[in-house]
């Protein structure tokens, strides 16, 4: 089986054919909202941060609430919460009262909190959140730029400055799918997400404090004293309550920790067999964002080329009518389930 | 009901239509069309029922349908350009209020899909009515029954049982039915012959609906190492990716892969004004053969066939690039 080889780490944005460069580059110049939307995955999330200047960090996720599970990927510098739920009125957001912990508003200043003002960045929100907030971790020239220019700003300010940082924004952006044409936010509602919606919190001990940062909560939350220490068990409490709040099937949740580069730390105690595994999931996530940065339209045009010669058009003249009259039927038979489907649900 | 005259039975089953959709759906369930009318002559109302019969009786979702209908407001017309059932309508004047039913008679003689002189009769004698409920009672039911004596070989359908208080029904095979009133059948090459009713300009939503994701990769599978075909498709991967058959498949297959086509299905689909075809065969070039994905894949295979004819007279390709 080949591995593929070892390339140096930061990305580069090859648009691998001068057709789908073109394409790509009038959909960035007509985009409005200025954010695309980012699949939540680790390796998309580790590498973004790595393009961010950030050293050392890796984001890795986590399959159960488990403080084991939690302490094996220490040094754990912070955790991350996804919401996904399908309905705008399991929104977790309510201004007012948090539900769990209380508003810290000295905190606002104490530590890096920032509103949320766009939607799509509620991602890289969320993972600024927490590595702006650790004095362990190494910034990059960047990020510790940002951090002192918003030293003094309050919350609101910091997430304009926030959605507004151009290198913020392109970096996020260059992560995302390569949508061929237009009006970017409707093409990837379309892509079939079915209005799912996403909602990304941020948590960590800081100061002696378990916080819960939430871009769309006023303040920073506080659930009481934490050290680095006591973390692991603490975040599983707070997250078991959290939950217990959502009916079980209709929100999913993920656990994404932000912990330190698990390769170093392999190296360091001599451990080769699991330095091979992590180059081999580090590889891994590397392919995976090399072909989400591809919009693939000359390989698909190729394929498709090469499916017809060999097996529509070698059947005869009528073969290609035949196929394109039963991609109808099929687009129609789903367009049906859909509107069936629309009806049933339609005693919400 | 003792004060009804009935005028006139036969069989038939239902046909789902439900707008904006055209698409035509034959329902299984055995049932029978009663036209009656009152016996009160000061009630020139014709009552159109449809019910379930035989086996379907006992089907608690299948339910009994009555149309009151006064003179002049409707007419039953046999949907003649569905050449494959024997599919009629009871359209109405002044709503868009259509009913459509499939003949369950035996047919006369042996071509089972046509609307036969017996249903014609019937279409007749309904019509008749629906202008004028008082017009001459002549039975006709017994016409349409005499029509098909029961002959040897039985096709009944899936859910029934073999009743024995009906006489046995030779139905046209009802798969076969069933699939070729829903879509406009291109077999006797005249999909154009097809009915305004019958689905013929539903957009295809995605290119996979036409060539599927395991198409596309039992094709590039079945490449030898030696094809150009094969470097050509390499030549495409992004650069990182290693040139060789178990990568190219890897990426065919990858959900990133299927993300692209399901994105570039997108854009071809909702061009919302822009001419996304045009722009994407001349980014391609390939010939622009029309929007939409039909028009892409109709581009495709035109550039396949210049491929494969390259000195053969192109014509109509105003806008083919080099």
């Amino acid at each position: 089986m080949d591995k593929s080889t070892r390339h140096a780490n930061t990305p580069t944005h090859k648009c691998r054919d001068i057709r789908t460069h073109s394409i790509h580059t009038t959909h960035s110049t007509m985009s409005s909202s200025g954010w695309n939307t980012l699949e939540s995955d680790a390796g998309v999330f580790t590498e973004l941060v790595e393009s961010l200047g950030v050293k050392s960090v890796e984001i890795n996720e986590l399959l159960s609430l488990d403080a084991d599970q939690l302490r094996a990927v220490a040094p754990l510098y912070g955790v991350i919460f996804l919401f996904k739920y399908s309905h705008s009125a399991l929104a977790p957001t309510t201004p007012g009262i948090p539900q769990d912990g209380s508003y810290d508003p000295d905190a606002e200043h104490a530590i890096f909190f920032a509103r949320q003002k766009i939607q799509n960045a509620c991602a890289t929100q969320a993972i600024l959140s927490i590595v702006l907030n650790r004095s362990d971790i190494q910034l990059g020239s960047a990020l510790t730029e940002f951090k002192a220019f918003v030293e003094g700003f309050d919350s609101e300010l910091r997430g304009e400055t926030l959605s507004n940082s151009e290198l913020i924004r392109l970096t996020h952006n260059s992560f995302s799918r390569p949508t061929p044409f237009v009006d970017e936010t409707q093409l990837q509602r379309q892509a079939g997400d079915d209005d799912d919606l996403y909602h990304f919190i941020a948590y960590l001990p800081v100061n002696g404090t378990l916080y819960e940062l939430d871009g769309l909560q006023p303040y920073p939350i506080s659930h009481g004293a934490c050290t680095d220490e006591t973390f692991s068990e603490k975040i599983v409490e707070v997250l078991y309550r959290r939950i217990a709040r959502y009916p079980a099937d209709e929100v999913r949740f993920n656990l994404l920790a932000v912990c330190h580069d698990r390769r170093e730390l392999l190296a360091a105690v001599g451990d080769t067999e699991g330095l091979l595994r992590e180059e081999e999931k580090r590889a891994e996530w590397r392919r995976e964002n090399v072909l989400r940065r591809e919009n693939f339209v000359g390989l698909i045009y190729e394929v498709l080329k090469g499916v017809l010669g060999h097996s529509v058009v070698n059947k005869g003249g009528v073969a290609f009518e035949k196929m394109i009259s039963d991609a109808k039927a099929k687009t129609q038979k789903r367009l049906e389930e859909a509107q069936r489907r629309k009806m049933q649900s339609n005693s919400w | 009901m003792s004060d009804q005259i009935t005028l006139l039975t036969f069989k038939a089953g239902r046909v789902d239509f439900n707008p904006p959709s055209k698409h035509l759906k034959p329902l299984p369930q055995k049932g029978k069309i009663t036209v009656s009318r009152s016996n009160d002559e000061d009630a020139p109302l014709l009552s159109f029922v449809w019910e379930p019969r035989g086996s379907s009786k006992n089907d608690p979702s299948v339910e009994r349908d009555e149309l009151m209908i006064f003179p002049g407001e409707a007419e039953w017309l046999p949907v003649s350009q569905c050449k494959t059932g024997r599919v009629c309508v009871l359209k109405f004047n002044s709503s868009s209020q259509r009913s459509f039913f499939w003949l369950q008679d035996p047919p006369a003689g042996d071509k089972l899909d046509e609307i036969s002189g017996a249903d014609l009769k019937i279409a007749t004698r309904i019509n008749t009515l629906l202008e004028d409920v008082f017009a001459d009672e002549v039975d006709i039911t017994q016409d349409a029954n005499e029509a098909a004596a029961p002959n040897g070989d039985d096709v009944e359908m899936a859910d029934s049982a073999s009743p024995s208080n009906n006489t046995t029904t030779q139905t046209p095979n009802l798969t076969n039915l069933l699939r070729s009133i829903v879509i406009p059948s291109s077999e006797s090459g005249s999909a154009t012959n097809s009915a305004d009713i019958l689905a013929s300009s539903t957009p295809i939503l995605n290119i996979t609906d036409a060539i599927t994701p395991s198409q596309i990769a039992s094709y590039a599978s079945s490449l030898d190492e030696s094809d150009p075909k094969l470097t050509n498709l390499y030549k495409l991967l992004p650069s990182e990716i290693p040139h060789n058959k178990y990568e190219l498949l890897r990426v065919l297959q990858s959900p990133q892969f299927l993300q692209g086509l399901n994105s570039l299905s997108s854009t071809l689909h909702s061009s919302e004004g822009y001419n996304v075809g045009q722009l994407v065969s001349q980014e391609l070039g390939m010939p622009y053969r029309g929007e939409g994905i039909e028009g892409f894949l109709r581009g495709v295979l035109a550039a396949l066939d210049e491929e494969q004819h390259p000195d053969a007279n192109q014509d109509g390709d105003a806008e083919m690039q080099e």
